[in-house]
């Protein structure tokens, strides 16, 4: 298993450990980000933290894609949602696991790890989504 | 020194569609010349030029304006995707009120292969690889979300189509000029909810191009201008509650305008808005204050948009119909509501429209400005 690209997420590396989005922490102010970056958007302090978020958080918007666009593993049709994580910070993923008749605004989401698809040297390519909890 | 007055002095377009056989410079040769006809002005009077363009690459306002004459002039290329052409007249609009130019010509070109845009050199990021780069997604995104919040429903979303392609069928410039029902666009191809085919923009070659002149020049020339009263850019504000869904702050950027000429949402007779898919109408009026917030859907299914309208949006049908070369499209814009301002719109005219504004974004920002006669 190896994440179809690094620095984004992490996969766990044992039956204990639980898979976990990289973002950042300010420790200036608090905000968090998502994905990681270097000057907190909220107060400017440099070098902000990287840290592992939380994998809870709620749906703040959603559509159905119906077409796959140009690139992508993942085959339409498919829910792309942006979650608003427990800690604050914006994410916009992907649905496993979807029934759309239950989709909605607020609804709760939890982050899973997921096969999307399989590398040239044979391993499988695993991306981040959100399950309905 | 105070700012100068702008003007629009000249407009002119290439006709929006499909021309495999046309060069890019061809097609913006043609509406550079009827642009500079329309202001009265030679080629060599011209001091600066500014090429707005997205996906040629390199140098393609040397190439373009090459096509008019070598005189030496400095030839900008600006880039902002879908609002490359409307920055580009706002730069030039810069120069000429800061009394570096007197004259500047705005060319606007695109050339497009056919269908869903990929993301360029993003292509191989993880967004990418995870289908999140679906081209309609933002608005569709932003469509769910208003409907959570104010009841907007599919339908109006759809109407907005249906008035455009009406317009459509008035404009002989347009891509696509026959009207649609409402019928075949909810059944068109679904997209990504609740945005069906017939309520995304097509790709589109074609060109646009705008003389911009302080107000004191304009005076020795034929072109009837039009009084460029306020402009204002922006890009996204970090919002710890909001994801960044929107090219950019229009709200901010309109009140900015607004207050630049004195006028208000209800002085507005005309306006041209970033319909690229069809919720960008109806969310932009709002953030234009042109209606109270979360009223758009229902004020759009209403007729509220129309030519003959309470405030008449996209007269030449907009991007839905009139097509969307991305870097001519904010010329576009201008050019109609210049006609409108002119009384010179024919079958599009809305009735004494004295002051125009214009809404146009893109990936990497929006601009607002306003026109009056």
């Amino acid at each position: 298993m190896v994440p179809l690209r690094e620095g984004i997420f992490r996969l766990p590396s044992g039956p204990d450990e639980e898979p976990a989005l990289i973002g950042s922490r300010c420790q200036n102010c608090g905000d968090h980000f998502f994905p990681k970056r270097h000057i907190c958007l909220s107060c400017g302090q440099e070098d902000i933290e990287e840290t592992t978020l939380g994998r809870r958080g709620k749906i703040w918007t959603y559509t159905v894609a119906r077409q796959t666009p140009p690139g992508s593993l993942m085959q339409a049709p498919y829910v792309l949602v942006v979650v608003q994580l427990a800690e604050g910070a914006m994410v916009q993923a992907v649905l496993s696991d979807w029934d759309l008749e239950a989709v909605h605004v607020g609804m709760e989401v939890e982050m899973v790890v997921e096969k999307m698809g399989t590398s040239a040297e044979g391993n499988d390519l695993m991306a981040f989504k959100f399950k309905p909890v | 020194m105070a700012a100068r007055d702008v003007v629009i002095l000249g407009v002119g377009l290439h006709k929006f569609g499909r021309f495999p056989e046309k060069r890019l410079e061809d097609m913006a040769r043609e509406a550079a010349l009827m642009a500079l006809k329309d202001a009265g002005v030679d080629y060599k009077d011209i001091e600066a030029g500014f090429c707005g363009h997205v996906l040629p690459g390199t140098a393609v306002g040397l190439r373009v304006f090459s096509e008019l004459g070598l005189t030496g002039i400095p030839v900008t290329n600006v880039e902002l995707a879908c609002a490359s052409s409307s920055r580009a007249v706002m730069l030039a609009a810069d120069a000429i009120a800061g009394g570096v130019y007197d004259l500047a010509l705005v060319i606007g070109a695109e050339k497009m292969p056919r269908g869903l845009l990929g993301g360029g050199e993003m292509q191989a990021s993880y967004q990418s690889l995870m289908g999140l780069f679906i081209m309609p997604g933002a608005y569709a995104l932003m469509a769910h979300r208003h409907m959570h919040e104010y009841g907007t429903k599919p339908e109006h979303f759809a109407k907005v189509s249906e008035k455009s392609h009406r317009n459509g069928a008035l404009n002989p410039y347009a891509q696509y000029q026959q009207p649609l029902s409402l019928e075949e666009i909810m059944n068109s191809r679904m997209i990504a909810e609740p945005i069906t085919l017939y309520q995304c923009s097509p790709t589109t070659d074609g060109a646009s191009a705008v003389v911009v002149a302080s107000a004191e020049k304009a005076r020795q020339y034929t072109g009837k201008p039009v009084n460029l009263k306020a402009w204002a850019g922006a890009t996204p504000i970090y919002h710890r509650d909001e994801p960044e869904l929107s090219e950019g702050p229009t709200d901010i950027i309109a009140r900015k305008c607004y207050e630049k000429t004195g006028a208000g949402p209800e002085d507005i007779d005309v306006v041209q808005v970033h319909d690229a898919f069809t919720p960008g109408e109806i969310l932009s009026i709002e953030h234009l204050g042109l209606v109270p917030e979360g009223e758009g859907g229902p004020f759009v299914w209403e007729g509220g948009t129309e030519i003959t309208g309470k405030m008449p949006v996209n007269t030449d049908g907009g991007l839905l119909s009139r097509g969307h070369p991305l870097g001519a499209t904010g010329g576009a814009m201008i050019a109609e509501l210049t006609r409108q301002l002119r009384g010179e719109a024919g079958p599009r005219q809305v009735q004494g429209a004295k002051t125009a504004l214009l809404h146009n974004a893109g990936l990497g920002g929006v601009n607002v400005m306003i026109l009056q006669s």
